[in-house]
């Protein structure tokens, strides 16, 4: 069992951010001296302890990874619970504001952190963990120029037959078309459609599918990947949402949007957001793919952003615990 | 963060329920009021009652770690009749070849996919071999149940104490397979929350005791191949009574709490709809109160690990349907015996006048 320590081992510092669930301040383990991010979950007497602190509880100590946030400890009291997270410097939204051209990335950070992101998930997929809510303030960065998976709150573990998936699942702009029309029965790619989405976003700045709504959301996707009909996508006029009245849209072409993408990135881009789940790529053979073979060499030249700039100043990281 | 969570309540919170994202699917709703007077009532002892556990034995470690997994695919159960009729197969089977070949009767080295059971029938065996577990632990530790209660002065540790929150002055009325049924009938949700209890108290067991001068050879209260029920090595028992607190065992003042706590815990793990801890109370039969700080227990117990492969569970639903059939054909030959009139040895006449 976990050594039963104090909240009184850390010294907290400065908040960091505010939840419904959750206030994340950033604190000091007083014997080690080491900065840390506390996460203090508030305990609701109908509730109970959230599902969202047992999950993430539960599932990152299984999960062990360099590209997976370290929960260190768990303190508890009557009234909170305490996780004791590594501490990490900024969320990606944060780092993207600070660091790029209007929110651009260059090119191999851009490389560096969507392997590591693709790392993160494959690990957690080969564990048999979806993460479902994967965005940029949930993906956190340190000065070491390493990207880490963070708040596991609506993380599930799948393979047990017979389960009740809900559909209220990954933050709008980033969540996948099968999702947004209804499906209970995703898997895997429902994080490699979030993937997608964030790769996009470090070139421009800017979020690929920024929905308002459902419908707005789904209109938005349709408009860039062509509205899918029962010869495109066959069973798709079985999911809940789906709607014989949906705009027909042509398909583009990714490059028309993003032009400052090479060939080998948009044919990676393709893989990751293609609107049937079953076509999507796994996090396994994206890693594999052709686009990261130069990555090796970036990182010997030294190319790779962070690991050439100093820290920033300011910006602290927000809710991405 | 996320939005903080739906509730839907009644006027008289009888259909509160509670998901992670806004509104269950409709087949989730509970069509059934709670009964305002639960019946097992909660004498709360969480602080002034000690427990009296004695150290369960366990020769054989877990189903996860003691199963190899051949390439065999499962055999898909569709009942308990299904499971009954395997059984009677195979022990007629193992009758007929067991004094040729020399090798016990029922021996199955077959693994069972529950999933596809009604959960009703999984919460069956679940309540059948927590039922044995708890009555044997009950008769074994018979002595100790006028149970140690520490002084002021006494120190406890925080495992002691959160194995002793889970126990109760009296033993509630309510069957075990009456209150999962309840369980289940007021709070609706799939197999692997039931069958999953099984996993968490066993590694509560291993946990709590493995801090204990004579640690068990491997888990505790429910993973037995051919004898699921514990036997307490005279070794395993405490000779101080005070080292009585430091124990762990699923028994007849504990399992009512063990099974609320676990199952408001495990469905909020396993399941994207669940009900509020208020809910579980009600249908528990405790206050509020006392169910959120088992609950913590609970998840402290398990070291916050609620996490079980499929394969443990698979191991799990495998070892409960081997328990099942064992007990199914024992009891069946033991009506069988009382059944059938035998003529009198003439010897034992004799002995008898």
């Amino acid at each position: 069992m976990d050594s039963k320590r104090h909240p009184s081992s850390f010294q907290q510092l400065e908040k960091l951010g505010e939840g419904t669930y959750a206030t994340v301040f950033k604190g000091r383990n007083r014997q080690t001296n080491e900065l840390v991010a506390l996460k203090e979950i508030h305990l609701d007497s109908e509730e109970g302890t959230p599902s969202t602190a047992i999950r993430e509880i539960s599932l990152m100590k299984e999960l062990k990874h360099e590209n997976i946030v370290s929960l260190h400890d768990v303190i508890h009291t009557e009234s909170k619970l305490m996780l004791v997270f590594e501490y990490m410097d900024r969320d990606l939204k944060k780092y993207m504001d600070l660091r790029g051209d209007r929110g651009a990335l260059d090119y191999p950070t851009i490389k560096s952190f969507t392997h590591q992101l693709l790392q993160g998930i494959a690990f957690c997929h080969e564990n048999r963990v979806l993460h479902r809510d994967l965005k940029p303030q949930n993906l956190l960065i340190n000065n070491k120029g390493q990207l880490k998976l963070a708040d596991f709150g609506l993380a599930r573990a799948f393979g047990i037959p017979v389960n009740t998936f809900s559909n209220e699942v990954v933050t709008l702009w980033y969540r996948a078309p099968d999702v947004l029309l209804g499906s209970r029965t995703y898997n895997t790619s429902i994080d490699i459609w979030s993937a997608g989405c964030i790769m996009a976003e470090m070139y421009t700045g800017r979020p690929l599918f920024p929905g308002t709504t459902n419908e707005d959301q789904l209109q938005k996707i349709f408009r860039l990947m062509g509205t899918p009909s029962e010869r495109t996508w066959p069973g798709i006029s079985m999911y809940p949402e789906y709607r014989t009245s949906f705009p027909v849209y042509a398909t583009q072409e990714l490059r028309m949007i993003l032009p400052q993408v090479d060939q080998l990135g948009l044919d990676l881009l393709n893989r990751m957001l293609q609107l049937r789940p079953e076509m999507r790529i796994s996090a396994k053979d994206a890693l594999r793919h052709r686009w990261f073979e130069d990555l090796p060499d970036l990182r010997k030249r030294g190319m790779i952003q962070a690991e050439r700039r100093g820290p920033v100043s300011g910006g602290s990281m927000g809710m991405g615990y | 963060m996320r939005p903080s969570s739906h509730h839907t309540t009644t006027p008289n919170s009888t259909r509160s329920y509670h998901t992670s994202r806004p509104g269950p699917s409709p087949e989730r709703t509970p069509t059934n009021p709670i009964p305002f007077s639960a019946p097992a009532s909660a004498d709360s002892a969480s602080s002034s009652a000690s427990s009296s556990f004695t150290q369960p034995d366990s020769h054989t470690p877990s189903p996860s770690k003691r199963r190899t997994r051949g390439g065999d695919t499962p055999i898909q159960l569709q009942s308990l009749s299904h499971i009954v009729e395997i059984a009677k197969d195979d022990y007629s089977a193992a009758v007929r070849t067991s004094s040729s070949r020399g090798r016990p009767l029922y021996e199955d080295r077959r693994r069972y996919e529950i999933s596809s059971m009604p959960v009703t029938d999984v919460i069956e065996m679940v309540a059948a071999l927590l039922s044995k577990i708890t009555s044997t632990n009950d008769r074994q530790h018979e002595g100790h149940h006028d149970r140690y209660m520490p002084t002021a002065s006494e120190r406890l540790s925080d495992t002691a104490k959160s194995v002793m929150a889970f126990h109760g002055k009296n033993v509630p009325s309510i069957t075990i397979s009456n209150y999962l049924g309840r369980i289940h009938k007021y709070c609706p949700t799939t197999y692997e929350v039931f069958l999953s209890l099984l996993v968490y108290f066993d590694r509560m067991t291993v946990l709590v005791n493995k801090s204990f001068r004579h640690p068990p050879a491997g888990s505790g209260n429910v993973s037995k191949e051919h004898n699921p029920i514990p036997e307490t090595p005279a070794a395993a028992t405490p000779t101080n009574r005070s080292s009585l607190s430091h124990v762990f065992v699923v028994d007849s003042f504990n399992i009512h709490r063990l099974v609320i706590a676990g199952v408001t815990a495990a469905s909020k793990f396993f399941s994207d709809v669940f009900y509020t801890n208020s809910r579980y109370a009600k249908v528990g039969g405790l206050p509020l109160a006392e169910l959120n700080h088992l609950e913590m227990q609970f998840l402290v117990l398990n070291n916050f690990r609620l996490s079980v492969t499929v394969e443990e569970l698979e191991d799990y639903g495998t070892m409960l349907v081997q328990f099942y059939a064992r007990e199914t054909i024992a009891s069946q030959n033991l009506t069988k015996q009382l059944l059938t009139p035998t003529e009198p040895n003439p010897q034992q006449v004799q002995v008898a006048t």
